[in-house]
């Protein structure tokens, strides 16, 4: 777990005492309080604030603490020297799992009152802790051995570290009760081909293409995920395709699912591939990723433009990973008619 | 519409080849309203046309009038579906479509019709708006929200820049359904669209615009806040000249106000008309607007849960 500090105060550095402590805080940052939201937007790790109050108008508090409370990776505590809070129960009540006045800072906040607040946000907040749990997960995954920023350097038999997207359309049994197969096969082999251009301008590859869905690579080298932006317009744009060139009378829903994993990369006979990404992409993409949605694991918002961020929700946790939601975009007037 | 003696002459040959007197005519009267062929050529109503000189007429009055194009899809579609359940099998069309081609037209099978192919430059009338004719056209007007406001916080040359980029964005938007960026000014402008389905056509770019400014916005766009866009639909009768500043239109009118007036921020417009020809597909998109108590518009707002 990281801890941000904000303050104007440069001695509360000093009589707080935290340090990093393995397994329980891997980072602590002391920050200004100008610092507040950017600092808060970008936390994609679970992460425990500490907000000194202290120079902060009373009428402003609220906004702060309405912050701390929008994202489900915060958790927070206060740091109240002034005495400002009138009512610390409500703080408690409304979401904080920490509170320090005059005399406890004069104490410092140690380790042993760190293992404390967690342990009491534990049975209070569950759901940040196992965001928590789940991140300390994602850091046991394999090394990355990256595939690049093209596909200049990869190598058929190689092993590699790709964003992989799986896309499958759902109600597939509707589909093949509802229509033709000839009909289908034709509609099917069209979105195929529209999915195989739109990742291309992405640098994807379709890698594996079964009748309703496939597996896309992209090339990754660390630095960016522009796969993440891709998944996003697909999902953005899906209802001016399902207008202007889906074959299918009726509109489509799919889910795509973004993660970044290694495989070892053949182009003929994938279907031999040994690979846990693969596997746990599938597992993702058919038991977990609701119909009509887009999701990725906290991994991928690492990397992905930061714009997007804002446009993803937790979803949740799966085999010990974090997953994230985009939002979805609404276009219809009646979505209840669709 | 740009033409060849060539051209003409394959017109006329294929006529006279093809089929008889009356036909002809009445295939020419579905493109120049009102033809007559006795008028045109001065032979007396009671002695019969001989076959050569009506086709050799009707290809230089085709020709004259600007409306070849239109005349060779016309033929198209009689060599492919007949008249009035008659076969009719025109001679020399792959000649009369090679020639199009080679004038910078190709030939959309799907719709059936000539389109400028765009390798010589694309103009405002796709090389076949005649000027000052009145053609029925569908516009999209697009309109930059708080456009002095931005003036005012930021630099010229950043304004302008932005501007360009966007500019640059909603004309590949419309020139990929076939449409033209009319009028551009700055903030602003009105795309025209003529072909196939008009109306869909300028309703979809709309849509395409406000999702690529905000993608713009997300990634690109140096302004401290999102740049926003106000959008309208319209379709009527207009003037048609390669100067913008000379059309003097009743449609595009009504699109101004209706764009200035009802249309919100982040927002596409349109009006009964446009909205009677979108389907059940697309019209699901647009949420009625009582404007008066008789007069409806339809908008299309596209939001995040």
């Amino acid at each position: 777990m990281d801890i941000l500090v904000f303050s104007r105060s440069k001695k509360l550095p000093e009589k707080l005492k935290l340090r990093r402590r393995k397994g329980v805080v891997d980072d602590v940052r002391f920050m200004g309080l100008e610092e507040f939201s950017a600092a808060l937007k970008a936390a994609a790790a679970p992460t425990l604030c500490y907000l000194d109050i202290s120079a902060i108008e009373e009428r402003q508090i609220a906004g702060y603490l309405r912050n701390l409370n929008k994202k489900e990776n915060i958790l927070y505590g206060i740091i109240d020297p002034g005495a400002k809070i009138k009512d610390v129960g409500r703080l408690f009540h409304d979401g904080a799992v920490d509170y320090i006045n005059r005399q406890s800072l004069e104490s410092g906040v140690g380790m042993s009152r760190l293992k404390t607040v967690l342990d009491y946000a534990r049975d209070v907040h569950p759901t940040a802790l196992a965001v928590a749990a789940a991140s300390t997960e994602a850091m046991k995954r394999a090394p990355y051995i990256l595939s690049g920023s093209d596909w200049s350097s990869v190598v058929p038999g190689g092993e590699y570290t790709f964003s992989m997207m799986f896309i499958e359309l759902d109600d597939k049994d509707q589909m093949e009760k509802r229509y033709d197969p000839q009909n289908l096969s034709v509609a099917l082999s069209s979105f195929r081909t529209y999915i195989d251009g739109f990742v291309k301008k992405f640098g994807g590859r379709l890698w594996m293409w079964f009748s309703f869905g496939g597996i896309v690579l992209f090339p990754f080298d660390a630095k960016t995920c522009p796969a993440l932006t891709c998944g996003f317009r697909l999902m953005l744009f899906k209802h001016l395709y399902d207008i202007e060139g889906s074959h299918f009378p009726n509109f489509l829903s799919f889910r795509i699912v973004l993660q970044i994993g290694n495989t070892p990369y053949t182009e003929q006979n994938t279907g031999h591939i040994v690979s846990d990404s693969l596997n746990s992409i599938f597992h993702l993409g058919q038991k977990f990723v609701r119909p009509d949605n887009f999701c990725v694991t906290e991994e991928v918002m690492q990397f992905g433009h930061s714009a997007l961020r804002d446009f993803f929700v937790v979803a949740g946790i799966f085999e010990g990973r974090q997953i994230l939601r985009m939002r979805r975009p609404i276009h219809q007037y009646e979505r209840e008619t669709y | 519409m740009k033409i060849s003696p060539r051209l003409q002459n394959y017109i006329s040959q294929s006529l006279s080849q093809s089929m008889e007197v009356t036909l002809m005519e009445r295939l020419a009267a579905r493109v120049i309203g009102g033809y007559d062929l006795y008028e045109r050529t001065g032979f007396p109503a009671n002695i019969p046309i001989p076959q050569v000189d009506a086709a050799r007429q009707i290809a230089s009055d085709l020709a004259r009038s600007g409306n070849i194009h239109r005349f060779a899809e016309l033929l198209v579609e009689v060599d492919r579906a007949g008249v009035m359940g008659r076969p009719v099998s025109i001679r020399l069309l792959p000649q009369i479509v090679k020639e199009l081609e080679v004038l910078g037209y190709r030939f959309k099978e799907d719709q059936g019709i000539f389109m400028e192919a765009g390798a010589r430059g694309k103009t405002k009338g796709w090389g076949v708006l005649i000027e000052g004719q009145i053609h029925e056209l569908s516009f999209l007007r697009i309109d930059t929200v708080g456009n002095t406001a931005l003036v005012r916080t930021y630099s010229k040359r950043l304004v302008v820049q932005v501007y360009n980029e966007v500019r640059r964005l909603f004309a590949g938007i419309v020139e990929n359904r076939d449409g033209r960026l009319w009028q551009w000014e700055g903030d602003g402008g009105i795309a025209a669209f003529y072909y196939g389905n008009k109306n869909i056509q300028a309703v979809l770019s709309g849509m395409e615009m406000l999702l690529e400014l905000f993608m713009y916005n997300l990634f690109h766009c140096p302004f401290s806040k999102a740049l926003q866009i106000r959008l309208a639909v319209h379709t009527g009768p207009c003037p048609f000249y390669g100067n913008f500043e000379r059309i003097r239109s009743d449609t595009l009118r009504r699109l101004e106000v209706i764009e200035s007036e009802f249309a919100e921020n982040d927002s596409l417009v349109i009006t009964p008309g446009v909205y009677s020809d979108m389907g059940n597909k697309l019209n699901r998109f647009f949420k009625p607007l009582r404007v008066s108590r008789h007069n409806l518009l339809y908008q299309y707002k596209p939001r995040w849960e």
